[in-house]
């Protein structure tokens, strides 16, 4: 089956895969930096259109997860090349960097160069794709420089130039992070519509409201791997068991002596 | 992809002209023909092998020190990312090869350079993260308010601690510790694109902000180098006025780069790409006759540097 998503006039056409046999999956995934191991014979695996969680604390490892799903932990030191193991398939083949877009929390910007501008490099693979129908969104001054946007209009242009990649699976980090409420719920928009179209989303928040109203299913990192999963039915008792973490650990380290 | 490509470069070289200045342009441009033609009489007595390797030479710095790798892997295939980078380096090389061409008459430099370029571009992109090592460089004996040099020397300390050397090591040449001062300086004026944040800013101004800022600066610089110097009078005491150009003109730069820092500093802005007017203002204090141009610029920086503090930080 395949599937087509109109909105206006945008079409986000996904592949021609199956819905059933589409799957991304993640094998026993190592990586780290330098002498120091950060993810451990991590497995995770998701069917097309679900947006997918990734919950933990500071330096748990979700932007490592997101380098190494991309490939990037490419080391040149030996140590970094042994640690490095794994693989990642859609559709049972190994995935191909066409396939996934990347947010990076901190994305960078050519600079000297105006927000239309920028999002025209992206018009080099994608010159169908309708930039001004999602700037309606984001109201973005696309003539003003990006060295002038402030950290939330960043991120709206970042995410622009992620979306006309069309791919498969987008890795978002913290897409939450510096916007305001109006883009919080444009993103909650985009969102919607990329799952409605059978596309793979993989975001991390430290906020937990955006990932519980978005996510079909939240994976929480710690010591290297997910070591537990909830689905929409447990996200009342991740609350719970998140704030009683959190005040067990700030209890414990402020006891005296 | 080409087209949009040169489209989007053009841009960014128009704009970073309109900010030199009209004015400073209409200097710039005859002394640089000048500097051209005397550079076209040195190069007459060259083998056009070495201006082969002076091309590549420059053309490698600029791919090792890029910081849009990451961006280019992020969204590029490898094909897609060889095409940019040869289309890229094959344009600086352009105005390389008209001055090989007028000084050698010789097109040889034109394959042999594209060759090295078509290489280079498959050099992989430097990482940019963090790594483990940079934080047991020792850098205590660094004062704290000069957070810059320390950042500098965690991030390339290698380079900077090889480029100091040089000015030991070549002791015996005369030239050693102007290339060991200057090299060690412009290296040093890469961290000054990270800007601060503005509580970090804040916390530190008063209306002294830009004098009490370089001040230390320089003090530690000529510090530094202060071995360097003594020894350098010791061997070429004759070529004393070689050492003291030396020391004025990493003053210079650093002073330029600061200033340069603070004119362009604005909040919630990370880095300020300062790099290529800084470079344009060591070549002015290198090159003999465009040394007024230096000291104009310092004095304009001066200005600029001292506006934008006081907009954003109004006295009183």
């Amino acid at each position: 089956m395949v599937l087509w998503l109109h909105c206006s006039s945008v079409t986000i056409e996904p592949s021609n895969h199956s819905t059933v046999f589409f799957m991304f999956k993640i094998n026993n995934l190592t990586s780290g930096y330098g002498e120091k191991v950060i993810l451990k014979d991590l497995n995770f695996e998701c069917p097309r259109g679900q947006i997918r969680g990734v919950l933990g604390p500071n330096g748990a490892g979700k932007t490592t997860f997101f380098n190494s799903v991309f490939g990037f932990i490419k080391p040149l030191p030996k140590q970094v090349r042994d640690k490095f193991s794994g693989n990642v398939t859609l559709d049972e083949s190994p995935i191909k960097q066409e396939q996934i877009a990347y947010l990076e929390t901190d994305p960078y910007f050519y600079p000297l160069l105006t927000g239309q501008e920028y999002l025209n490099i992206f018009k080099i693979k994608n010159p169908t794709f309708d930039f001004e129908y999602w700037n309606r969104l984001f109201d973005l001054p696309l003539d003003n420089l990006i060295d002038t946007y402030s950290t939330g209009m960043r991120k709206k242009v970042a995410l622009m130039g992620i979306l006309a990649q069309e791919a498969e699976v987008l890795l978002l980090d913290e897409p939450f992070n510096g916007v305001d409420l109006e883009t919080v719920e444009s993103i909650y928009f985009i969102l919607e519509k990329l799952r409605d179209a059978g596309k793979i989303v993989l975001l991390t928040s430290h906020v937990l409201p955006t990932l519980t109203s978005t996510c079909d299913q939240i994976h929480w990192l710690k010591d290297g791997h997910f070591f537990k999963n909830f689905a929409k039915a447990d996200y009342p008792q991740l609350e719970q068991e998140l704030q009683q973490m959190i005040r067990n650990h700030i209890e414990d380290r402020m006891k005296p002596g | 992809m080409i087209p949009v490509w040169i489209k989007m470069r053009w841009q960014q070289i128009f704009r970073t002209l309109k900010s030199v200045g009209l004015l400073l342009l209409l200097i710039f441009i005859p002394l640089a023909g000048i500097g051209v033609l005397g550079l076209l009489k040195t190069l007459q007595n060259w083998h056009f092998g070495y201006f082969v390797l002076l091309i590549v030479g420059v053309i490698t710095s600029i791919h090792l020190s890029r910081g849009d790798g990451r961006f280019l892997q992020l969204h590029f295939a490898k094909a897609e990312i060889f095409k940019i980078l040869l289309l890229e380096y094959s344009l600086i090389a352009i105005p390389f090869y008209l001055i090989a061409f007028a000084a050698f008459a010789e097109w040889q430099v034109i394959p042999f350079t594209q060759i090295a370029i078509a290489a280079l571009t498959l050099i992989p992109f430097r990482e940019m993260g963090h790594h483990s090592f940079q934080t047991k460089i020792p850098v205590d004996w660094i004062p704290i308010r000069l957070f810059e040099w320390r950042f500098a020397f965690r991030k390339f300390g290698a380079v900077l601690l090889l480029t100091w050397l040089i000015g030991f090591l070549g002791v015996r040449f005369v030239g050693a510790p102007l290339v060991s001062t200057l090299l060690f300086t412009v290296f040093l004026t890469a961290v000054f694109e990270y800007l601060e944040n503005k509580e970090l800013f804040l916390g530190r101004y008063h209306h002294r902000f830009l004098r009490d800022k370089i001040a230390p600066h320089l003090k530690f610089l000529n510090l530094l180098f202060l071995p360097q110097y003594l020894i350098f009078f010791i061997f070429h005491g004759e070529y004393w006025y070689i050492g003291l150009a030396a020391a004025v003109m990493a003053n210079m730069i650093l002073t330029f780069a600061i200033l340069k820092k603070y004119a362009t500093w604005r909040p919630r802005t990370k880095r300020s790409h300062i790099s290529t007017q800084v470079a344009l203002f060591s070549l002015f204090c290198i090159v003999p006759f465009l040394f007024p141009v230096a000291l104009i610029w310092l004095v304009v920086f001066y200005r600029k540097a001292t506006g934008r503090v006081d907009y954003f930080f109004p006295k009183g």
